[in-house]
């Protein structure tokens, strides 16, 4: 843990909340990433899209510390996080949501928020778990039952609650819609939109390009683990409309 | 009625142990995936150092802080920091064959330092066999009292840590899923190194509490100890406390009550009140749901890179055909100077040596080419054994008697072997583990079988005019057997069932999605090791000329398995080398004083740790290291201007210097180095290094 | 279509509260070619693993051949005549491209036996070698064909995983996600393999795929998949046409 010494506070461009420079990620000999590099600007919302085994997810992971980052340099407000182990890069403020199952589905609602409370934030502030209740009512009623049972949509809602009990510096969320019906895909943007709004930052991990794009400032277009194109969401529209097939039923 | 309580109050305080060693199993297991089976040895080390700091005039709670509040937390962190750390995302084989080794390695250095001097066990609170009262007419001893109290009061406690407090909390997350449980802020290594030492302290309170209940602070009555929490814990699905709390207790119970209802002086109820968690342990490994679906999938994973199966590398052919040429020399000499040089009892020991490696043989082909692990392989030997006495006894020629004893063997072994197949990993080794146990403790007592302590005696084998009563002789015959089986076993893996056990062992799925019966394939590789096994028994039995139960102790199965593995369990030659080294080395240690009768089992047993690392195991690693440096010799003496630079069908990085991390350079390269195989092929393509996905993603 | 090569009926698996599969009542003729498309978490890889046998669906049949299978043990499908690819690979790790196919040979075919073995007879025979090689060479893998599969990219990897699957040959062909993670080369390779399937050795492919091009080039009919229920089904053009698709999928109104 040599980044432990090196606590000192934001010097580069603080302007940036968390900041990717040629990153490069592999799972044993598949290599993942070559060379990312993009940053999420503070009180932002960044989209990051791509076609499928684009790197997105990796991208997600690398930030977070589960993937570990062999050539690169990631800073996360201020601090060279690139070796940190991911409860380190938790605690200094970055939530990252994976896709799929993300709640510990062996413990009850209450249980889930009250780990990631304490964990975060040490002693949970006493209002920490009733914000996250009186924005979920459909959790709160739940709130003794294992999250395990509960559905796709209300565990996506659990772990996005998390977020809320105790306020994050940035978000990282993978695959919102993740098996969810169009209706739940709703619940779950405007609720990104409120993290948003209680300024967190947000690094959003989307297919649906037209509901992620909507909310965004920024996007990142990542093509086979590099990144295409980087910017306001206007600037890389011509590179998004390359990740449409090219079917002239679809550009028509 | 006050017969049914005076046999049913003493089981007790045997079930409240029991259940204090099956919540720390079930609880590392979560937390950890690993089986720790060396809790049974922290018991009986907290035991010992408790007996003799008592015995020294220490006060009571003195020795009580330092032998379970001390002692046994610290050697679980050890463990933990120093080895199963590292196995997280190891396959089980690579998580039991260490705490196996500390099983056996831990008693073996605890007797060492200590003696075998007979220590007699001391009570924690209240004197042990004072009676303190009545219920019931049945006289309640302090030993009992105590146990009880004590178990209470700390099982108690610690359900209450593990729902409500913050450590408990993060315990249950861990468990579930340790890269989210990160996620969320947790230090998962620190919970679960708690997890370990919560568990060691529970280890050895079971030690403390259990050590007045027998005569003398033995390590077998403890390895007992560990089988039946083993039970209480499959009980419990390996996932509930509570479960396995009612286990625990309800077996200590029961085993109290056969001993009182059998009938007395029999094989039964001598035999089956040590046997019961056994046949318990079966019955719930296969009713109960299976290990495998009691994990919770951990959804995150896939971040771990993939682990990869060992395979050999090739060698450049000069490389090869030298060593090669080397193994044939050191065979030819070992073979020549047995039957010409060595002294008589030298020669006894080569043949040991053969034989063991016919046993040894059946783990390679079950475990190496099959990737099962059965702790049960002393158990098919002994049935061959026996086997093979009683034919003999009914006058059935000898060498007849040896290859019917693997038909009986083989089919014992199918019939372990249609249970287990419900279950994966560790769970058939544990149902093995059992199926050995009650070979020991019942079944090889009966006069038909094993004939318990008096044993059998076979004859050596005549074929016609030959006999082969000598030395000399049986040492060809076995030598024959040892050819012939091992030259089988290799046609085998090369063939249909050896290819499809190499494919099994790689991706069950993958293997079904071709067609295989993967069902069939697990019957088929279990019952042939079964008949190797008792083949190789039959002529352990010929060549002592007397077996008893003794020879085929249950422990037997386990030193089996951690040498094997520490030598090599993925190929042929790996079984002979541990079948020699082991009996030489017998031979070595069995003129030392007898505090350092362990020294053998001590020896492959740390041997079995550096497993961690060297799955392959430590001789094979070391053959590697050798042939690497042999290949980067051969290759500078080898004109290296012209053909150094990757010349085609050379292995082009496995000349490169030895990697930092201690692997040979061979090895290393599989990991850093795509497409430049160990197979010896130079991949044209340099554009392949852009591959362009995250491959385990979910969609 | 009187008699449909596969057909599924009903078919529902939840997990827990989540229904991956609801009702999903699918024909698919011999050597037809279809793909399967959906945004991720629609059921796509669930399909085919209720169709293999991989998991047990909660209700539903499937017919292979006009005959029940879905009580039949993944293995005895796979030697019915229905071959996969998966989306996490399931290579054989240890073994090399060619050992894969041989062995693949050998268990498709039956021919291989204990005692075969012992006497040594077990080893592959001049014409299966044949067998594999051509087939390597049909995949673009005959010059890695003999080093480990863990040494090789994730595109060869799945290129792999699809000559395995084409052993035999079977009727059907599953492909989970064929072109993640392969280069230009290796994908043209699977779009060229994957196209003459169907015409010249009458082998039905259902591929799910993400890569919409590459599905173009391929595929004769679509299937769109969403919270796993079938919501189009027909020919590429008209399934592409439909904004219930583009919206379920993309996420656009475009």
């Amino acid at each position: 843990m040599t980044g432990a010494r090196s606590d000192t506070t934001a010097q580069g461009d603080v302007r940036s909340l968390l900041e990717l420079r040629g990153v490069e990620a592999s799972y044993g000999p598949y290599r993942a990433l070559f060379g990312v590099t993009f940053s999420v600007p503070e009180g932002s919302a960044v989209a990051l899209v791509g076609s499928n085994g684009a790197g997105k997810s990796t991208v997600a992971r690398v930030v977070s510390g589960l993937v570990r980052a062999k050539v690169g340099t990631i800073r996360f407000a201020g601090h060279d996080v690139t070796r940190w182990p991911a409860w380190r890069i938790a605690r200094a403020g970055l939530a990252h949501a994976p896709e799929g199952r993300s709640v510990f589905a062996s413990l009850t609602v209450e249980e889930n928020l009250i780990l990631a409370a304490r964990a975060l934030g040490g002693r949970p502030p006493s209002g920490a778990l009733d914000r996250a209740f009186s924005t979920f009512g459909q959790l709160a009623a739940r709130r003794h039952q294992l999250a395990g049972t509960l559905s796709g949509g209300e565990q996506r809602m659990l772990s996005l609650a998390k977020v809320l009990a105790v306020p994050q510096r940035l978000l990282v969320v993978d695959e919102a819609s993740f098996g969810l019906s169009p209706a739940v895909v709703d619940e779950v943007f405007d609720t990104l939109r409120m993290i948003r709004a209680t300024g967190t930052s947000l690094l959003v991990v989307e297919q649906h390009l037209d509901r992620v794009l909507s909310m965004s400032d920024r996007a990142v277009v990542l093509v086979r683990g590099r990144v295409a194109a980087e910017g306001t969401v206007a600037d890389v529209e011509p590179a998004i409309e390359r990740l449409l097939p090219a079917h002239p039923q679809w550009s028509a | 009625m006050s017969l049914f309580l005076s046999y049913l109050l003493p089981g007790i305080p045997y079930g409240c142990a029991y259940a204090l060693m099956a919540v720390g199993l079930v609880l590392t297991y979560r937390a950890s995936g690993v089986f720790n089976l060396a809790f049974g040895a922290q018991a009986f080390v907290s035991a010992v150092i408790f007996s003799i700091a008592l015995h020294d005039g220490w006060p009571g709670w003195a020795a009580f802080v330092v032998a379970v509040l001390l002692a046994s937390p610290a050697l679980g962190l050890a463990m933990e920091r120093l080895l199963f750390r590292y196995t997280r995302a190891a396959g089980p084989l690579v998580k039991l064959v260490p705490a196996l080794g500390l099983l056996i390695a831990i008693p073996a250095v605890t007797q060492m330092l200590v003696g075998t001097a007979t220590r007699l066990p001391s009570s924690l609170v209240l004197q042990p066999w004072k009676v303190y009262f009545h219920l019931a007419s049945t006289p309640v001893s302090g030993e009992e009292l105590s146990t009880t109290v004590i178990t209470v009061a700390v099982v108690a406690a610690f359900a209450l840590v593990l729902r409500s407090s913050g450590l408990g909390l993060r315990m249950r997350a861990v468990v579930e899923s340790p890269r989210m449980a990160e996620l969320s802020g947790v230090r998962a290594d620190r919970t679960s190194a708690a997890a370990w030492v919560l568990s060691s302290l529970l280890a050895g309170l079971a030690g403390v509490l259990l050590a007045p209940m027998y005569s003398t602070v033995a390590s077998s009555n403890f390895t007992a100890l560990l089988v039946a929490a083993i039970a209480a814990a499959a009980i419990g699905s390996f996932a509930s406390l509570p479960l396995t709390l009612v286990g625990a207790i309800g077996l200590g119970i029961a085993q109290q009550l056969l001993a009182g209802y059998l009938p007395s002086g029999t094989i039964l109820s001598s035999g089956l009140r040590p046997a019961f968690p056994f046949v318990v342990l079966a019955i719930a490994l296969v009713a109960g749901r299976s290990l495998r679906s009691a994990e919770v999938r951990d959804p995150l994973a896939s971040c771990d890179p993939p682990v990869h199966a060992f395979r050999a590398p090739a060698r450049m052919t000069e490389v090869a055909v030298g060593s090669r040429a080397f193994t044939t020399l050191a065979v030819g000499m070992l073979v020549a100077t047995t039957l010409v040089l060595v002294p008589g009892n030298w020669e006894f020991v080569f043949t040991l040596g053969v034989v063991l490696s016919i046993i040894f043989l059946s783990i390679t082909l079950l475990t190496g080419m099959g990737g099962q692990i059965s702790l049960g392989q002393a158990a098919f030997a002994g049935a061959g054994a026996f086997t093979a006495g009683q034919l003999a006894m009914h006058s059935v020629p000898v060498l007849g008697a040896i290859l019917l004893a693997g038909v009986l063997a083989a089919a014992l072994g199918a019939v372990v072997a249609l249970p287990a197949l419900r279950l994966g990993g560790i769970a058939v080794g544990l149902l093995t583990l059992s199926f050995a146990l009650l070979a020991t403790n019942v079944l090889f007592l009966y006069p038909w079988a094993g004939n318990g302590a008096t044993g059998l005696t076979v004859p050596r084998p005549t074929l016609g005019p030959i006999s082969f009563a000598g030395n000399g002789a049986f040492f060809w015959l076995s030598l024959v057997f040892l050819v012939v089986l091992a030259g089988a076993v290799k046609l085998v893996q090369w063939g249909t069932t050896g290819q499809e056990l190499a494919a099994l062992r790689g991706s069950e799925r993958g293997s079904a999605a071709i067609g295989i019966d993967v069902r069939r394939l697990r019957v088929v590789a279990f019952t042939v090791s079964a008949a190797i096994a008792g083949i190789g028994g039959a002529l352990y039995a010929s060549l002592q000329q007397s077996v008893s139960v003794n020879d085929f102790n249950y422990q037997f199965s386990l030193v089996y398995v951690v040498v094997v593995a520490a030598v090599g369990v993925y190929s042929v030659g790996g079984a002979i080398e541990a079948g020699v080294l082991y009996a030489v080395l017998m031979q070595l240690t069995s003129t030392l004083s007898s505090r350092f009768s362990s020294l053998l089992a001590l020896v492959f047993a740390v041997v079995a740790l550096t497993y961690v690392r060297h799955s392959e195991g430590v001789v094979a690693y070391a053959k590697a290291w050798v042939l690497d440096r042999a290949e980067q010799l051969t290759r500078h003496l080898q004109a290296p201007p012209l053909r150094s630079a990757g010349a085609p069908g050379m292995p082009a990085g496995s000349g490169t210097a030895r990697a930092q991390d201690g692997h040979p350079a061979s090895v290393r390269d599989r990991a850093d180095h795509p497409e430049v195989g160990a197979g010896g092929v130079t991949a044209g393509r340099s554009e392949s290094q852009d591959l362009h996905a995250t491959p385990r993603s979910h969609g | 279509m009187a008699s449909a090569l596969l057909q599924t009926a009903g078919l529902t698996k939840r997990f827990g509260r989540v229904a991956a599969l609801s009702e999903v009542s699918l024909r698919f003729g011999a050597g037809e070619t279809v793909g399967v498309i959906g945004p991720n978490g629609a059921g796509k890889t669930t399909l085919f693993d209720c169709i293999l046998g991989v998991l047990q669906p909660d209700a539903g049949s499937v017919l292979f051949q006009g005959r029940r299978v879905d009580r039949l043990p993944v293995f005895r499908r796979s030697l019915l005549g229905i071959g996969r690819t998966f989306q996490r690979l399931e290579l054989f790790s240890g073994m090399t491209p060619r050992e894969h196919l041989l062995v693949t040979e050998r268990a498709r075919s039956g021919r291989g036996a204990l005692w075969k073995d012992a006497l040594g007879l077990g080893r592959p025979t001049p014409g299966e070698k044949r067998q594999a090689a051509d087939l390597l060479d049909l995949v673009g893998l005959a010059d890695v064909a003999d080093a480990p599969v863990e040494s090789l990219s994730l595109g060869r990897s799945r290129l792999v995983e699809l000559a395995r699957a084409l052993v035999g040959p079977p009727k059907l062909l599953l492909c989970d996600e064929p072109s993640s993670g392969l280069d230009d080369a290796e994908r043209a390779t699977l779009v060229s393999v994957l196209g003459r399937l169907g015409h010249e050795r009458d082998v039905a492919v259902v591929v799910v795929e993400h890569d919409l091009d590459l599905v173009g080039a391929v595929v004769g009919r679509l299937v769109v998949l969403d919270v796993g229920r079938v919501i189009a089904d027909g020919p590429v053009e008209a399934v592409l046409a439909d904004t219930v698709v583009r919206r379920a999928y993309l996420g656009v109104d475009r």
